[in-house]
C-alpha cells in the first residue's frame, strides 16, 4: 500500500508502532522525488543527506520512546524560508547560489518539533506570481494535469504535497500564495492572522502582507503544522505575543450554531459555473452540519486588487533594494564601476515580473504620486478592513470561492499580467485586512480540484480549521489524489 | 482618470530603482505598467476623506528590546556569501567621492 | 568676526548625535568604536535576506531626555519610515528614520555671543540609524565596505535658520554638544564622529525678507571645520552674487585641506527618497509614566548649574560658567569644593593649574591623573598652613606625574612642611638683615617693596618651606616696624 498520501495521524501511528521507521519513510519520499519530480519540477533543492541523517537521529529517539506529533514527518519548505547552510533562492537568479547563515523561525520551529526536511520547493520569483511560471528554476506542473499550472506563488509546495512528494509543506501568502495553489492542487492551506507566524528569515516580498502557513492534505494535518510553526518571536516586531491555540484539539469543535457569511456580489460575474455549483453544495453541506448562512456585504471588496497592486509593489520596491550585488547574491561580471554593478546585477539578477513590480512600486512612492497612489491605497485598505470587522459582528466567518476558475493552462496568462493579478480577486482582501483565511477542496471539475475559502476574524484560525475539519468528516474531496499523474 | 507612464517617467522611475529598461523592451514594459495603473486607477474615484491611512494590519505596539549586546562577531561568515570581499570587508568597484 | 556690509547670513544646522547606547538601534550588535571590519555587523546590520529590525528601548529614553532638555514637545506616538536610496554602505537600500512623526518637536537653546544671548529654535529631532563606512584608501582598485557603524542610533537635531554667523553656528554646535553630554545622550567624542554637522547656509541683502538660495554642506565633523566651511561658503555666495552671478540650491562637501566647499549634487539631480512607513516596525507609544520617570531623573542643566555655583559657592559668573560648561568638570569642581573651606580656592586651582595642565597635555577632564580627593587634600594642607602655596604647586606637579599619591604623605616623606616656628626663622632673618644693611635700612625708611626681597631670600634659603606671613611678621618685628 502506498503511504505517500497518508495523513500525519496515520503516519504517526505507523512510526510510533514501529510499522515503519523515519528512515524508511524518508527514503520512500526521496525516491519518489528522484523518480517523479523531474516532470513536476516542484523542488529546487532536495536535501538527501541531511534528510537521511535527521531521519536516523529521529529513529534513535523513536526507539528510545520519545513521542511528539510531528517527530519523523517528512515535509518540504517553500524556498523562501532561510535555511542555514542550505541554498535558499526565492526562485531568483539573484539568490541562485545563496546559502543563508541562519534559519528562519518557521524552519527552526518545525525542526524543533521533529519534522524531517526533504528540501526546498519551487516558487514564483520572490513570491511574485499566481502560476509558478515566474521562477528562475522553471515552471512547475500541476500533478492533476501537467498541462496546467499548480498556482502560485507557493506552486512547488502545492505540487509536491499533491503529488505525494512530501507529507505537507510550508508556504507564504502575500495575496493568496498559499490558498490559490492549495485550491488548484486540491489541498487544505491556511494563511494565518498577520503576525501569527514569525517572519524572521522569511525573505520579504511585502512586509505588511506576508504571512507563512502550512499547505497540507487536510485541516487536521494543517492544524498540526500550524501549531508547530506559529508563536511569539522576539526577532519579529510584528509577531503576535499571544500564545498559540491548540488547533489540533480545537478542530473537533462542532459546527453547530456557527454563522457563516455569504457575499452575493462575489458570486456573480467572472466565477466559473462549476465553482459556483461547488459553492452551493458546500453551503448545503455546512448547513447540514449545523451552520447557518447570513448574507453580508463587503462594500469596498472590489477595490482590494487595486489597493494590493499599489501597496505590495511599493513595499517590494524597498524590500528588494538590498539585492544590489554588494554584500551577497548575484553580482554581474566585471562591473566597470558602482553604477554598472548596480544596474547590471539587478537587471540580470531579477526576472521580468519582479522588475515590473519594482517599477510600479517605485512609481507609486515617487514624488507627486505618493498621495494619489500609496496613501490612497492605504486609506482604501482601512475601509476594506473596516468592512470585515463590521461583518464579523454578524458572522463567525465568511465563505467565498478561493479562485474564479480551476487551474489554468501553462502560458495562458503569462502575456497579460493584469489577467494574472485578477486570479487573486478573492484572496487578496484577507491579506490587506490581516485576517486568517483557509482554502479547502470542495469539488472537482474536469479532473481538476475546486477550492473554497473561509475568512475569519483575527486569531480565529481554530474556528476556520474546525469548520473545514467538520466538512472533511462528511466529504472526501481531500482524499482524492492524482494517482495516475506520474 | 489616472496617470500614465510615459518615457521620461519610466526613465526617472527606473533610475530610482537602479534598473534599466533597454530600447527593445520599453514599449512592452510601458504597456504592462500602464495596464497595472489602469487596474489601480479605480482607487482614485473612491472618497476617502477622513480615513486614516493604514500602514499595518495590526493595531499593536512596537515591542522594545532592552539595550543589551546579544550579537557576536559574524564577520567570519562574510566569505561564504559575499560576491567580493577581502579582510572581512565587502568590496565594490572604487567609488570616487 | 568677518563682516560683509549690506549682507545678512542665515544658517541652520542639522546635527547627527550618535546615542551612547550599548547596542544598535535595531539589532543587538555592539556600538563600540574601533572594532575590526564588520566585526560588529550582525546579519541585521548587513541587511541579509529575511532579517527584521527590533527597536532598542534605550534610544527612546535618550531622545526624550534630549527633548525635555530643550523644552520640546514629545510626540507620544513615534513612527518609523523608510528613506530609499542606493549607496554601498547603506545595506538595505533604505535607511530607517522618522519622517512624519519625529519623537521631538520644537524646543530651543540659548547661546552666548559677542552681541549677547541669542535664542536658537529647534525644529525637530528624530531617531534614525547610521550608515556604514566606505573605505576608499584600503585597496587600489576597490572601495571597501565596513558596516560596523551601520545601525548605530542617531538623533538628528534640526534647527531653524536662526544663526547669523559662523560664530553663532559654532556656539550653537557647542551648546548642543554640551547638552547631549550633560544629558548622557551622546559621548560627544568628536574624533570618533559621535557628533556630525550638516550646515544649511544662505545669504540675502539686508533689507530682503525672504531667505536666499541655500547650500547644504554635509558631514562636518569638528567645530573648526564647521567654522571654516561656513566662512568659505558665506564668502563664496556673496562674491558670486556681487559679481552678478546666481546661486543654485545644492549639496556641498568641505575639503579641510583646501578649506573650501565643492558641489556634490545640485537640487535638480537630488534623489527622490520615496519615504513611506516602515512596515517591519510598529508605532511606539510613549506612556505618561515613561516620560514622567525621565523627567524625574533629569540632571541639572548647565545654565541652572552655573546659577547655583554662583549662589552656593559664591563664584563669579565667569568662573561658574566655565566650571558648569562640562559636566565632568562641574562634578569635579563640586567634589573638591565640598571638601575644602573656601570653594573659591577650589575654583582657582581647577581653572588655573588643572585646566592649564589638561590643555597643555590635551587630556580630557575624564582622564585627569589628579583626583578630586587628592586636590582636596592638597588644598587642605594650604588651608591648615602645613605647606605654602608654592610648595603646593610643586606637589600638584608631582600628583600629575604620579610621582606623588597622597599629598600629605608626600609632604612628610619629602619634609616639605612649612616653617612657621619663630625660633627657627628668627636667627635666619637676623643673619639676612645683618648681611644686607642697605636694604634693611631702605625698608625701615618705607621702601615697602624691599619686603619682597627679604621674604624671597628666606623662601630661597628654606626651599620655600617658610610661612611667608610668619616671615613678614618676624621681619617687621626685628626691624622695629
Amino acid at each position: 500500500m502506498s503511504i505517500e498520501f497518508d495523513s500525519i495521524q496515520t503516519l504517526r501511528e505507523a512510526l510510533d508502532g514501529k510499522a515503519i521507521s523515519a528512515t524508511e519513510l524518508t527514503k520512500h519520499f526521496l525516491s519518489r522525488i528522484d523518480q517523479l519530480d523531474p516532470s513536476l519540477n516542484s523542488y529546487i533543492t532536495v536535501e538527501h543527506e541531511r534528510a537521511l541523517s535527521t531521519a536516523a537521529a529521529i529513529d534513535k529517539k523513536l526507539m528510545a520512546g520519545e513521542r511528539a506529533t510531528l517527530l519523523g514527518i517528512p515535509i518540504a519548505e517553500k524556498d523562501i524560508f532561510c535555511t542555514e547552510g542550505v541554498r535558499t533562492t526565492a526562485g531568483s537568479k539573484m539568490l541562485a547560489e545563496y546559502r543563508p547563515p541562519f534559519d528562519s523561525t518557521a524552519t527552526a520551529n518545525l525542526a524543533a518539533a521533529g519534522v524531517i526536511r526533504l528540501g526546498k520547493c519551487n516558487l514564483d520569483e520572490f513570491a511574485m506570481g499566481s502560476s509558478n511560471e515566474n521562477s528562475y528554476f522553471g515552471a512547475v506542473k500541476n500533478p492533476w494535469n501537467q498541462e496546467r499550472v499548480p498556482g502560485g506563488s507557493s506552486g512547488g509546495s502545492a505540487a509536491a504535497v499533491a503529488g505525494g512528494l512530501c507529507v505537507a509543506a510550508t508556504g507564504t501568502d502575500t495575496g493568496g500564495s498559499i490558498r490559490q495553489p492549495s485550491a488548484f492542487c486540491g489541498l487544505t492551506g491556511i494563511k494565518p492572522t498577520y503576525g501569527r507566524v514569525s517572519r524572521w528569515g522569511m525573505i520579504a516580498f511585502a512586509s505588511s502582507l506576508d504571512q507563512a502557513g502550512p499547505m497540507a492534505r487536510s485541516a487536521a494535518d494543517a492544524a498540526l503544522l500550524l501549531e508547530a510553526m506559529a508563536g511569539p518571536d522576539e526577532k519579529d516586531s510584528s509577531c503576535l505575543t499571544v500564545s498559540v491555540d491548540p488547533y489540533s484539539t480545537l478542530i473537533r469543535q462542532p459546527l453547530e450554531g456557527m454563522r457563516i457569511g455569504i457575499v452575493r456580489s462575489l458570486l456573480a460575474e467572472g466565477l466559473s459555473e462549476s465553482i459556483a455549483e461547488a459553492f452551493e453544495d458546500c453551503r448545503k453541506g455546512l448547513e447540514k452540519l449545523g451552520a447557518t448562512f447570513v448574507e453580508i456585504e463587503l462594500m469596498h471588496h472590489h477595490h482590494s486588487v487595486g489597493a494590493y497592486y499599489v501597496i505590495a509593489p511599493a513595499e517590494a520596491s524597498a524590500n528588494l533594494a538590498r539585492y544590489d550585488g554588494v554584500r551577497f547574491g548575484y553580482r554581474c561580471e566585471d562591473p566597470a564601476d558602482l553604477q554598472d554593478l548596480y544596474l547590471r546585477s539587478r537587471n540580470e539578477g531579477f526576472g521580468d515580473e519582479v522588475k515590473r513590480r519594482i517599477l510600479v512600486g517605485t512609481f507609486a512612492l515617487s514624488a507627486g504620486y505618493y498621495d494619489a497612489y500609496y496613501k490612497q491605497a492605504q486609506r482604501v485598505r482601512r475601509l476594506i478592513q473596516g468592512d470585515f470587522l463590521q461583518a464579523f459582528d454578524q458572522v463567525d466567518m465568511i465563505l467565498t470561492p478561493t479562485t474564479p476558475t480551476t487551474a489554468f493552462s501553462l502560458g495562458e496568462n503569462t502575456e497579460d499580467p493584469v489577467a494574472m493579478y485578477l486570479q487573486d480577486i478573492y484572496t487578496i482582501s484577507a491579506n490587506l485586512a490581516g485576517l486568517p483565511a483557509i482554502s479547502f477542496p470542495a469539488g472537482m471539475s474536469l479532473g481538476l480540484p475546486i477550492g473554497l475559502q473561509l475568512v475569519g476574524p483575527h486569531l480565529k484560525e481554530a474556528t476556520l480549521l474546525s469548520c473545514v475539519h467538520q466538512f472533511q468528516q462528511v466529504t472526501d474531496w481531500h482524499h482524492q489524489h492524482p494517482r495516475n499523474w506520474a | 482618470m489616472g496617470h500614465q507612464i510615459d518615457d521620461p517617467t519610466l526613465d526617472r522611475v527606473a533610475q530610482l530603482a537602479q534598473l534599466s529598461v533597454p530600447g527593445q523592451d520599453r514599449e512592452a514594459v510601458k504597456t504592462a505598467l500602464n495596464d497595472v495603473l489602469t487596474l489601480v486607477n479605480g482607487l482614485q474615484s473612491l472618497d476617502t476623506s477622513g480615513v486614516e491611512p493604514m500602514a499595518h494590519p495590526l493595531s499593536i505596539q512596537q515591542p522594545l528590546r532592552s539595550d543589551q549586546v546579544t550579537e557576536s562577531d559574524h564577520s567570519g561568515a562574510i566569505p561564504h556569501f559575499a560576491p567580493s570581499h577581502a579582510d572581512h570587508y565587502f568590496l565594490v568597484p572604487r567609488v570616487i567621492e | 568676526m568677518m563682516n560683509f556690509p549690506g549682507w545678512q547670513v542665515d544658517i541652520g544646522l542639522e546635527i547627527h548625535a550618535q546615542l551612547n547606547t550599548a547596542s544598535k538601534i535595531f539589532s543587538g550588535s555592539a556600538t563600540a568604536f574601533g572594532a575590526t571590519p564588520n566585526q560588529q555587523a550582525s546579519f541585521i546590520d548587513m541587511g541579509l535576506p529575511g532579517v527584521l529590525p527590533v527597536a532598542n528601548g534605550a534610544v527612546f529614553e535618550k531622545a526624550v531626555r534630549f527633548g525635555l532638555g530643550i523644552g520640546a514637545k514629545i510626540n507620544r506616538v513615534s513612527k518609523f519610515d523608510r528613506k530609499n536610496y542606493f549607496y554601498p554602505d547603506l545595506p538595505k537600500g533604505y535607511q530607517i528614520t522618522q519622517m512624519d512623526e519625529p519623537i521631538v518637536l520644537g524646543g530651543q537653546v540659548t547661546i552666548e555671543t559677542e552681541e549677547g544671548e541669542k535664542i536658537i529654535r529647534i525644529t525637530r529631532a528624530h531617531l534614525e540609524e547610521d550608515a556604514g563606512k566606505s573605505v576608499h584608501d584600503a585597496y587600489d582598485d576597490a572601495t571597501a565596505i565596513d558596516l560596523n557603524r551601520a545601525g548605530t542610533p542617531l538623533l538628528e537635531i534640526v534647527s531653524e535658520p536662526d544663526m547669523k554667523s559662523a560664530a553663532d553656528a559654532v556656539a550653537y554646535a557647542r551648546k548642543i554638544h554640551q547638552l547631549v553630554t550633560y544629558l548622557d545622550v551622546c559621548d560627544g567624542n568628536m574624533a570618533e564622529g559621535s557628533l556630525r554637522f550638516d550646515a544649511n547656509i544662505s545669504v540675502r541683502r539686508v533689507n530682503e525678507e525672504t531667505l536666499g538660495v541655500r547650500s547644504e554642506i554635509k558631514n562636518l565633523n569638528s567645530f573648526r571645520f564647521l567654522e571654516q566651511a561656513i566662512h568659505f561658503e558665506i564668502e563664496r555666495q556673496i562674491q558670486t552674487l556681487e559679481s552678478g552671478g546666481s546661486l543654485i540650491q545644492d549639496t556641498r562637501l568641505f575639503d579641510p585641506d583646501r578649506k573650501e566647499t565643492r558641489q556634490m549634487r545640485s537640487k535638480e539631480t537630488s534623489t527622490d527618497y520615496r519615504y513611506f512607513p516602515e512596515p517591519d516596525l510598529l508605532p511606539v507609544e510613549l506612556s505618561d509614566t515613561f516620560i514622567d520617570q525621565i523627567q524625574a531623573g533629569m540632571p541639572e542643566l548647565p545654565d541652572e548649574k552655573s546659577s547655583r555655583f554662583q549662589s552656593e559657592y559664591r563664584l563669579t559668573e565667569a568662573d561658574a560658567r566655565l566650571l558648569a560648561n562640562d559636566l565632568t568638570l562641574a562634578n569635579y569642581f563640586e567634589a573638591v569644593a565640598q571638601g575644602v573651606t573656601d570653594p573659591k580656592t577650589a575654583a582657582n586651582w581647577i581653572k588655573g593649574d588643572l585646566i592649564g595642565k589638561l590643555n597643555e597635555t590635551e587630556t580630557q577632564i575624564s582622564s585627569t591623573p589628579v583626583s578630586p580627593k587628592q586636590l582636596v587634600e592638597l588644598i587642605g594642607l594650604i588651608e591648615q598652613d602645613v605647606i605654602s602655596g608654592k610648595i603646593a604647586k610643586d606637589i600638584f606637579q608631582a600628583l600629575w606625574s604620579k610621582e606623588a599619591d597622597s599629598p600629605r604623605a608626600y609632604v612628610e616623606e619629602k619634609g616639605l612642611k612649612q616653617v612657621s616656628d619663630a625660633g627657627a626663622l628668627e636667627p635666619l632673618i637676623q643673619t639676612l638683615i645683618d648681611a644686607n644693611p642697605k636694604q634693611a635700612n631702605d625698608l625701615r625708611e618705607g621702601k615697602d617693596k624691599l619686603m619682597g626681597f627679604f621674604v624671597g631670600q628666606v623662601m630661597k634659603q628654606t626651599s620655600g618651606q617658610a610661612n611667608p606671613q610668619q616671615v613678614n611678621r618676624i621681619l617687621r618685628n626685628l626691624l622695629g616696624l
